[in-house]
């Protein structure tokens, strides 16, 4: 599964939207994840991937495709397999 | 005081309740009727020194438990949201119809969100402050059971919580009468909540010998019986809807009983122990019933606090006798339901309002011998056929708080 798809299965389920509803271009906002939500999702992108998401670097107009991009470039090399 | 201050009758148009006796309001007072005991041996207290509880073993399934962000609460407001949807239904208000800011939201509960605070224990020690969830505060926090009740049925009004321990939801009950009394609101939606069957509590409340050494879960909680030896910790909610009596007659809607009046005390004299001469308690019987606008021979029928406690019955007979002389007709829901503590007040305020409505009294579960000590008129086995028109309801906690409620049929 790509991380795309990963992404967008977390937010479907943390944001309570359907999956088909999540295309690369859309934005938290768009999906209604609010600050809570925002919160939990990066505590879930920062358990499942392995990596540290720093204040500030996910914020709610970044596109599910942004998101993802970010968390690519931060996968120790020996996830990437898994991420592909 | 005068009773010509007291607040003006409220009518209760609405119930809705989720108990370990069921999912609703319906399948509970089937199950009280019956007698039906709801304690079980309880997995999750497999290593404390007791391990019986009355868990709700009902799927939530009202329509609102479908709503966005409800899955992130904590049980004491799932449960909370459940019963008012229950109860909104039943009493013909819908939320899209209604305006939204004279509409409160009173919630009595003991603890709040115990279950989310003990998860978020056991986060924090395992994995470090990074990894609490921001769900921590908004399921915890003892007033977002209001909260989440004014956000998801659009209720702008006052949105308050009262905590009293055990008579939370009896005093929630009397805030809102006074609430619609002061013109504060039109319509009060009134909850009793309490999720704290954790680990802690149980350990807690055996540790100062309050929960039942039962080993037969039919046994355990058994009020005002000779061999009581204290309660079983049950779960909950339960939501009244309440109206003035003319606002409620213009919409056509049935009203199901008044609540005539209520009074609050504090014994000033233990941190858990009653005062032994029910100080206090005699006190706020008294006083609700003169706010009530009766006299004690009005009062035919009493739901007890019984928690099956040696000393609670012991000291509630005896006050029972001196105020009510008469012997009215008493029967303790606990021996079925258990103790919900914050919830209680609410959820046997609702089966007096269903006894009334029937005109028939449960019986008090578990109890086989009643103590003689306790010289009261208890409903034992089956239902007990009653015409009165006004009871009582008894609410008393921790803390020294008594809050009792007096209710009439319409």
């Amino acid at each position: 599964m790509t991380t795309f798809h990963r992404l967008a299965d977390m937010v479907s389920r943390v944001a309570e939207v359907p999956l088909d509803s999540i295309t690369p271009t859309s934005s938290l906002d768009e999906l209604e994840v609010d600050s809570l939500a925002l919160v939990e999702l990066i505590l879930r992108v920062e358990k499942t991937f392995g990596i540290s998401v720093r204040d500030g670097d996910v914020q709610s107009n970044d596109t599910i495709d942004g998101i993802a991009r970010y968390i690519e470039e931060r996968l120790p090399t020996d996830a990437i397999p898994d991420a592909v | 005081m005068n009773a010509r201050n007291a607040p003006q009758p409220v009518a209760i148009t609405g119930l809705g309740m989720i108990t370990p006796a069921g999912a609703d309001t319906a399948a509970t007072w089937r199950e009280v009727c019956r007698g039906t005991a709801t304690a079980a041996v309880d997995p999750a207290l497999a290593d404390l020194p007791v391990s019986l509880s009355c868990r709700v073993r009902a799927p939530l399934e009202r329509p609102v438990m479908r709503r966005k962000g409800v899955k992130n609460l904590d049980p004491v407001t799932r449960f909370a949201l459940n019963a008012a949807d229950e109860a909104l239904d039943d009493s013909g208000l819908d939320p899209i119809g209604w305006q939204p800011d004279r509409v409160a939201v009173v919630t009595g509960t003991g603890a709040g969100g115990s279950h989310t605070v003990t998860r978020g224990h056991e986060v924090l020690a395992a994995e470090g402050p990074r990894a609490v969830s921001p769900y921590h505060l908004p399921a915890s926090l003892i007033n977002m059971t209001s909260a989440f009740l004014s956000l998801y049925f659009t209720a702008r009004g006052p949105s308050f919580t009262v905590s009293t321990a055990c008579a939370s939801g009896a005093d929630a009950l009397g805030l809102a009468q006074d609430l619609l009394a002061a013109d504060r609101c039109d319509i009060a939606l009134v909850c009793g909540a309490e999720a704290g069957i954790t680990p802690i509590s149980v350990a807690s409340f055996a540790q100062i010998k309050a929960l039942s050494a039962e080993s037969d879960p039919r046994l355990a909680s058994r009020p005002f019986d000779r061999d009581r030896n204290g309660f079983v910790i049950a779960e909950g909610a339960c939501v009244l809807v309440l109206e003035r009596p003319r606002d409620a007659a213009a919409r056509g809607a049935r009203i199901r009983a008044l609540l005539l009046g209520h009074a609050s005390t504090n014994d000033a004299h233990h941190a858990t122990a009653p005062h032994p001469d029910g100080l206090g308690a005699e006190t706020a019987l008294r006083q609700a019933i003169h706010r009530a606008g009766l006299t004690a021979a009005d009062i035919t029928h009493v739901n007890a606090h019984g928690t099956s406690t040696p000393a609670n019955d012991r000291i509630e007979a005896c006050l029972l006798t001196q105020v009510l002389p008469h012997h009215p007709v008493v029967t303790s829901s606990k021996g079925a339901l258990g103790h919900a503590l914050g919830a209680a007040g609410t959820i046997e305020a609702a089966l007096t309002v269903l006894a009334l409505e029937e005109h028939r009294v449960p019986p008090t579960a578990g109890t086989r011998d009643l103590d003689p000590e306790c010289g009261i008129d208890l409903v034992l086995g089956t239902p007990r056929a009653h015409p009165g028109n006004y009871a009582v309801s008894n609410s008393f906690g921790f803390g020294g708080h008594n809050s009792v409620v007096v209710l009439a049929a319409p």
